[in-house]
């Protein structure tokens, strides 16, 4: 060892975090290190009792399901016989020819890139909106974000008087002489119903973040920007958006993850439908496993569903690099 | 490692109990009396209070085998959440069965046979029993399951929009035996225009819509005669050129006459906003009172009458830690006497029973002629809604074809072609 890397040894914490530092040395006269060790354990365990139910809830609510839901996906499991009989791979091979779940798969990904898309844009003009120093602005703030509170369902059925072909939605049309859609029973419609339905239920809450972050941007620095001669467009894009990238990032993450495990308003207003449309991979798999109660394909294309949501958050965390600001 | 064991013992114990759902098996039964729960999907009070008055006493006159009788309405998609509750090993004792599926059920071992059961209930009289009702509940001289509700889809019809628009009542076609779909078409469509927005024509209740179930169109292609598939259940036959006809029939209703809600569409017949409602009898406990309606057999088609029947069924779920004290109530559940009482949302398969009598005692509000023609008349002969043994599978195939229906100017030669390619391999299998 070199003098360089030895004086590196010396201030390197060790794998764990721990620094080499004096406290962590045997006390003089206790030359086997017990007293540290009776410190310590107790220490460990204290942590342990307070990390325990939340690790606990994960293992038993998370960790095993997953790992069942894998072992289901390489048995054939027949509800109504009782039969589950292991077919290794079989349902992975049988996912690789199903059109209908490569249908899926297209109109998930659509699904989730007009979601993010529409969402996040909105959520960011509203959020300059209401980060204006303007009279009633809290209410509004209220206002945008109140469809977050409201139950999913509850908020989904209203949705559905409103979309269907006689609804509010086409009679607000019709008084301005617009024939308006069947919404949801047409195949060219009925996914950008179900997303804006979705887009109006979560944009509150992004608005909320990155008004948050909005907030967090120094004042000086818009100033030193107008000082220069920046125009409203080239500080919001030059110097705001730099600042917002972190929540930027958040929110990306989170909106995808929620468009691809989306349930509740496909279930009560399309089934899927017309014509597989609205059939994203999360309805699929659960069409598939409860209503034919083919519950080993059904687990397949649960495993395909995590492996994209975990790639695709794992893209976006690798991306952070590039594009978060403060990130290096 | 000594970190690692802790863990992977959690694990697999979890993992095991996991698993352990899909083993199926049950405890040992009990010793005493038992707990019993039967799920079903209707969350109507009137229907709760009366199984409620049922189930005591049943347990009242047998303290020593039973100590309740729970009736557990399963929210949501009753058969996906049975079938959940099967696999999950959280099985019900008594469950109702759909017709769709009843077949699947009786066939793939599921339920428990319940004919020692009914014939060592007395008075329980199974001579009385209609054959052709209990034909999808039984298989091999066994009788697994018992259709407590036979009953015949018919049409209520608004009277008071139909007198607004100075057309002829239906019931007086019914008599004059001119009722037919063509003139319940015409009729609906005039006075459905006649009534203005907010008044549909012909309807079906919100969850029996054939654009969100497609069995449910039986109540039209039986008049023209037509099944979805050969009664063997092997051979497709939506390419028939009866299948063919009524479908597009239908579709002409739809869009070309405005005689049928078109999908999408949201009217209500009960509080008035509907000039008919093809729907079964237990459909009349939520008309307003104050409107005047009257409760007529499907209109004829061109191969004649549509007498369709939907049925539900009971059965004893196999898995059942108590199926003997579970069958001995089936039995009870459905003798004669409380037969006649559930008739009144429920029509029973039993001959003694279709009686006006019995329907003018559980149904008031339905007119005797209507109950005679509608309910009495129909029950012996009526078709039941054609039924497959794999079912689960072939249906969400044909409810997304049918999709493609839901259209102006559909190719329905499109459509039924491309649900036979897509189910025969199913119906084969």
């Amino acid at each position: 060892m070199t003098s360089v890397n030895r004086a590196v040894a010396a201030v390197k914490p060790h794998r764990g975090g721990r620094p080499t530092d004096a406290k962590s040395q045997p006390r003089a006269g206790d030359p086997s290190g017990t007293f540290r060790r009776q410190r310590k354990f107790p220490e460990a365990h204290i942590g342990l009792a307070f990390v325990s139910p939340m690790v606990i809830g994960v293992i038993v609510l998370c960790l095993i399901p997953f790992i069942s839901v894998i072992w289901y996906s390489l048995h054939d499991w027949d509800v109504f016989t009782g039969s589950f009989e292991f077919i290794g791979l079989g349902n992975y091979a049988r996912l690789v020819n199903d059109a209908v779940a490569a249908k899926s798969l297209g109109v998930t990904g659509l699904f989730m890139a007009t979601l993010m898309i529409v969402n996040i844009v909105l959520a960011m003009l509203l959020a300059l909106l209401v980060n204006q120093r303007l009279r009633g602005v809290s209410a509004f703030r209220a206002i945008y974000f109140a469809p977050v509170v409201v139950a999913v369902v509850a908020w989904v059925i209203i949705w559905q008087f409103l979309l269907a072909s006689n609804g509010g939605i086409n009679g607000f049309l019709a008084m301005v002489g617009v024939e308006g859609p069947n919404w949801l029973r047409d195949p060219n419609t009925a996914l950008y119903a179900v997303v804006i339905v979705q887009v109006f239920k979560g944009v509150g809450m992004n608005m909320v973040l990155f008004l948050a972050a909005l907030q967090g941007v120094p004042s000086e620095l818009k100033e030193a920007a107008r000082i220069d001669g920046a125009s409203n467009w080239r500080i919001f894009w030059s110097v705001v958006l730099p600042m917002l990238s972190p929540t930027l990032l958040l929110v990306m993450i989170l909106t995808s993850i929620g468009a691809l495990d989306v349930f509740a308003p496909i279930q009560v207003l399309t089934q899927g439908g017309p014509s597989n449309s609205t059939l994203v991979l999360s309805y699929y798999m659960y069409q598939t496993a409860f209503e034919r109660q083919d519950f080993g394909y059904g687990s397949t294309l649960g495993v395909v569903l995590f492996v994209i949501v975990l790639a695709l958050t794992a893209v976006q965390w690798r991306l952070r690099k590039v594009w978060v600001h403060d990130e290096v | 490692m000594r970190k690692i064991k802790p863990i992977a013992v959690v694990l697999g114990a979890g993992l095991a109990i996991a698993l352990a759902g899909c083993s199926g098996t049950s405890a040992p039964a009990e010793e005493g009396p038992v707990d019993l729960t039967m799920t079903i999907w209707s969350a109507n009070e009137n229907h709760l209070a009366l199984f409620n008055e049922i189930g005591e006493a049943y347990v009242a006159a047998n303290p020593e085998t039973v100590s309740s009788v729970t009736f557990e309405t399963l929210s949501g998609d009753y058969l996906t959440a049975l079938t959940t509750q099967i696999a999950g090993g959280d099985t019900p004792d008594l469950a109702w069965i759909p017709e769709a599926n009843g077949k699947q059920f009786v066939e793939s071992g599921v339920l428990y046979p319940l004919s020692p059961a009914l014939e060592a209930a007395d008075g329980y009289d199974i001579g009385d029993l209609i054959p052709g009702a209990m034909e999808r509940w039984s298989a091999d001289d066994e009788v697994f399951a018992y259709p407590f509700s036979n009953s015949p889809f018919g049409m209520y019809v608004n009277r008071g929009l139909v007198d607004a628009a100075g057309l002829e009542q239906p019931s007086a076609l019914v008599d004059e035996g001119e009722w037919t779909w063509d003139a319940a078409a015409e009729i609906a469509a005039a006075a459905s225009a006649q009534a203005g927005d907010g008044v549909g024509p012909i309807m079906f209740p919100q969850g029996n819509r054939p654009d969100v179930a497609w069995d449910n169109l039986s109540t039209v292609w039986t008049g023209w005669g037509a099944q979805p598939w050969s009664s063997d259940g092997a051979t497709c036959e939506f390419t028939s050129p009866e299948m063919s006809d009524a479908l597009q029939w239908y579709n002409d209703a739809i869009y070309e006459q405005s005689a049928f809600v078109k999908p999408g569409e949201t009217f209500d017949f009960n509080s008035g906003g509907a000039v008919m409602m093809t729907a079964q009898l237990s459909a009349s406990g939520a008309i307003d009172p104050a409107m005047e309606w009257d409760f007529l057999p499907l209109p004829d088609g061109p191969a004649g009458p549509s007498g369709a029947v939907g049925q539900a069924g009971i059965g004893v779920i196999a898995k059942s830690e108590h199926p003997e004290a579970a069958a001995d109530f089936l039995a009870y559940f459905t003798n004669p006497e409380n037969s006649a009482k559930l008739a009144q949302f429920f029509p029973p398969p039993r001959e003694s029973l279709l009686t006006l009598e019995t329907f003018a005692q559980a149904a008031p509000a339905i007119k005797p002629e209507d109950v005679q023609r509608t309910i009495i008349d129909v029950v012996p002969n009526a078709q039941i809604k054609a039924p497959h043994a794999n079912m689960s599978s072939i249906a969400p195939l044909v409810q997304t074809a049918f999709d493609a229906l839901w259209m102006p100017d559909a190719d329905v030669a499109a459509v039924t072609t491309d649900i036979c390619e897509q189910i025969t391999p199913l119906l084969e299998g």
